[in-house]
């Protein structure tokens, strides 16, 4: 593939699916600058990953692989930042905290930012619309073990959102 | 046809999370000047490698040198030229596409923070040994007045010091890689 046709393909890519990755950079980014980041980050390494794109998976799924791949890298890359600033820290509360942002006007984002990571990935994707059969595709896992996440996934996120629900009143 | 309510709510709601900062041309802007950042680098890189392996080669040969100084040019020669392809095989390799799970993700992690440190144990003990060949030699030589004796004592002090600095390293990278897997292990957990 040639690097015109590369770029050709991302915008399209990015046209396509553009709102699905700002979606997947919004469940593992609370702060917008960071999650400006890290949307660039998941651009540059699909630009990357799109030579290597054969068709097996549709191109969605591929995209989506990539980002959820770009955006735990993301998640442990923050730890990496922050250990060097301070010692300790709650390294689950890391990947979760979204009190850097202020207040938060999206119930179900925060909900979702707060699952933990193997749940976060097959919920996120599972709202994209993608089947389980695709998201068993997209991470590599059998569709047994998707649907199990999901129905855990599902519960925690239920009980998180009636949390939020409970602080409001 | 059964119709999953909950399910249907969340995906709407989720897919009405506003979008409007995405800015197409921007990503793209930025994405073609990091990857020509990264061209450059490679680039680099590569020259650089080229550069040191010309070098060595020129000393093993343009230079009168003894047999052995000159079997060690040809040596780092072929290091630097290893190690040249195997950067250039790295930056080629890209993994990102391959399915996997926030679980695989963490396991790499975890397998690269192990990786870090045994290449830091083994550094430790190859400098160790080093050292002592060192120490030894200066020794020998020192029994039998030979008239290198001092020579091989200054270089027993300078392997010293790279020693005693690799050992410190050491320690605090085994510091750092005992933090870092036990909040891998909580985020693979939580």
């Amino acid at each position: 593939m040639s690097l015109n046709d590369t770029e050709t393909r991302l915008r399209e890519a990015l046209r396509e699916f553009g709102p699905m990755l700002l979606r997947v950079a919004m469940s593992y980014e609370a702060d917008p600058a960071l999650r400006e980041d890290l949307l660039q980050e998941i651009t540059f390494s699909i630009w990357k990953a799109l030579p290597s794109f054969r068709g097996d998976a549709s191109l969605k799924t591929f995209v989506a692989r990539v980002a959820h791949n770009r955006a735990v890298d993301h998640v442990m890359q923050r730890q990496r930042i922050l250990d060097r600033y301070s010692e300790g820290g709650d390294p689950a509360g890391l990947a979760r905290n979204p009190s850097r942002t202020g207040p938060e006007q999206h119930d179900l984002t925060v909900s979702i930012r707060n699952l933990p990571l193997a749940y976060r990935q097959c919920i996120e994707l599972m709202l994209e619309g993608f089947t389980h059969a695709e998201i068993a595709e997209a991470l590599g896992l059998a569709e047994n073990a998707v649907s199990q996440r999901l129905v855990r996934g599902r519960r925690q996120l239920k009980n998180l959102l009636s949390k939020e629900d409970s602080n409001e009143r | 046809m059964n119709v999953d309510r909950e399910l249907e709510q969340w995906r709407s709601e989720w897919q009405r999370r506003p979008t409007d900062s995405l800015d197409i041309d921007a990503l793209m802007a930025k994405t073609r000047r990091r990857a020509r950042q990264e061209k450059f680098l490679a680039a680099i890189e590569s020259l650089s490698g080229v550069m040191v392996i010309a070098a060595c080669l020129a000393t093993a040969t343009i230079f009168q040198l003894h047999a052995l100084e000159r079997a060690v040019f040809i040596v780092l020669a072929a290091a630097a030229g290893g190690f040249t392809l195997w950067a250039f095989q790295q930056r080629r390799r890209y993994w990102r596409h391959l399915p996997m799970d926030a679980h695989t993700l963490l396991k790499l992690e975890r397998r690269r923070l192990h990786d870090r440190l045994r290449y830091w144990r083994v550094s430790v003990w190859v400098v160790s040994a080093i050292w002592l060949l060192t120490l030894s030699a200066a020794g020998t030589s020192h029994v039998l007045e030979a008239d290198v004796a001092d020579n091989w004592l200054a270089s027993a002090v300078g392997v010293m010091i790279v020693l005693i600095a690799t050992a410190l390293w050491f320690i605090v990278v085994r510091k750092q890689t005992r933090q870092r897997l036990k909040k891998l292990e909580a985020l693979d957990l939580s």
